[in-house]
């Protein structure tokens, strides 16, 4: 008997975190993209980067209720290691902003080129990238389950039980 | 979806309150002693490496394919740090924990 495709909650995060991924990378590629791409790129990245914490806002909710109860280390060293990223990538897009040379001029607004944000960026964008590595090695067994099952593996069209793998 | 934005305003409008935190928190930086020293320093000149607007392409196609390249690998690198010793913790602790449960037994 023939049932709908009906796409899971784990699979949409799966491909919102792919094209997250893909617009993180392309945001610290300055030399690869120019800087106006790069500054236009990284005003684009704060929608991917909304969905994939609204994705997982109960998550969010219901670890900070948590916090100072019984919990797994692994899970609150996760929410305060997102917490800091959160933290570093304001703090990167806001220092992107003061010290915009093509996006915000070409919106009008013209602000002056202050040294001290130009070596905060560099900086915190660098600290970022490892920052998020960490991040994707503390989620990589995530990672890899949903892409063996949804991107390696695809679900049967027909199925009357869809066979479970992984988690 | 409709849902979904339904039920994503509110927590939207925290990530931006919690945004706006952040950026009152760290916008007198710029205001101390140490942003002083960070501008007067001659190594935020060299800091500086991304390509200004201003000057335009690279010259020469080869070198351009190599800063294209290099950015990626440098990207990759610098994540890929995080991870490997994430991993390399994450491994320590695990046989960690298996020679504990060990010895319990």
């Amino acid at each position: 008997m023939k049932q709908p495709k009906k796409t899971s909650s784990n699979q949409i995060k799966l491909y919102a975190d792919i094209i997250l991924l893909t617009a993180f990378i392309l945001t610290n590629v300055p030399h690869a993209t120019g800087i106006p791409l790069h500054e236009w790129i990284s005003i684009l990245f704060i929608i991917p980067i909304l969905v994939h914490i609204l994705l997982d806002w109960k998550w969010v909710v219901n670890v900070t209720k948590r916090m100072f109860k019984r919990l797994p280390g692994e899970v609150r060293f996760n929410h305060i290691w997102d917490l800091l990223i959160f933290i570093m990538m304001v703090f990167v897009l806001l220092n992107g902003f003061l010290i915009s040379e093509a996006a915000l001029p070409a919106l009008g607004i013209h602000v002056t080129i202050d040294p001290f944000w130009s070596a905060m960026h560099n900086q915190s964008a660098n600290l970022l990238m490892v920052m998020v590595g960490v991040h994707l090695a503390m989620h990589w067994s995530w990672i890899v389950s949903m892409i063996k099952r949804y991107v390696l593996y695809k679900p049967a069209q027909i199925t009357q039980s869809t066979p479970q793998r992984g988690k | 979806m409709k849902t979904f934005i339904k039920e994503s305003f509110v927590p939207t409008l925290i990530i931006l309150v919690a945004s706006a935190l952040v950026i009152l928190a760290v916008l007198p930086l710029a205001q101390t002693d140490w942003a002083e020293t960070v501008r007067s320093s001659p190594e935020h000149e060299q800091e500086d490496m991304e390509p200004s607007s201003a000057e335009g392409e690279y010259a020469e196609l080869p070198f351009a394919i190599v800063g294209f390249v290099l950015s990626f690998i440098k990207v990759t690198m610098q994540m890929g740090i995080g991870g490997l010793l994430t991993a390399l913790v994450l491994w320590i602790s695990k046989k960690i924990r298996h020679v504990l449960q060990g010895r319990h037994v």
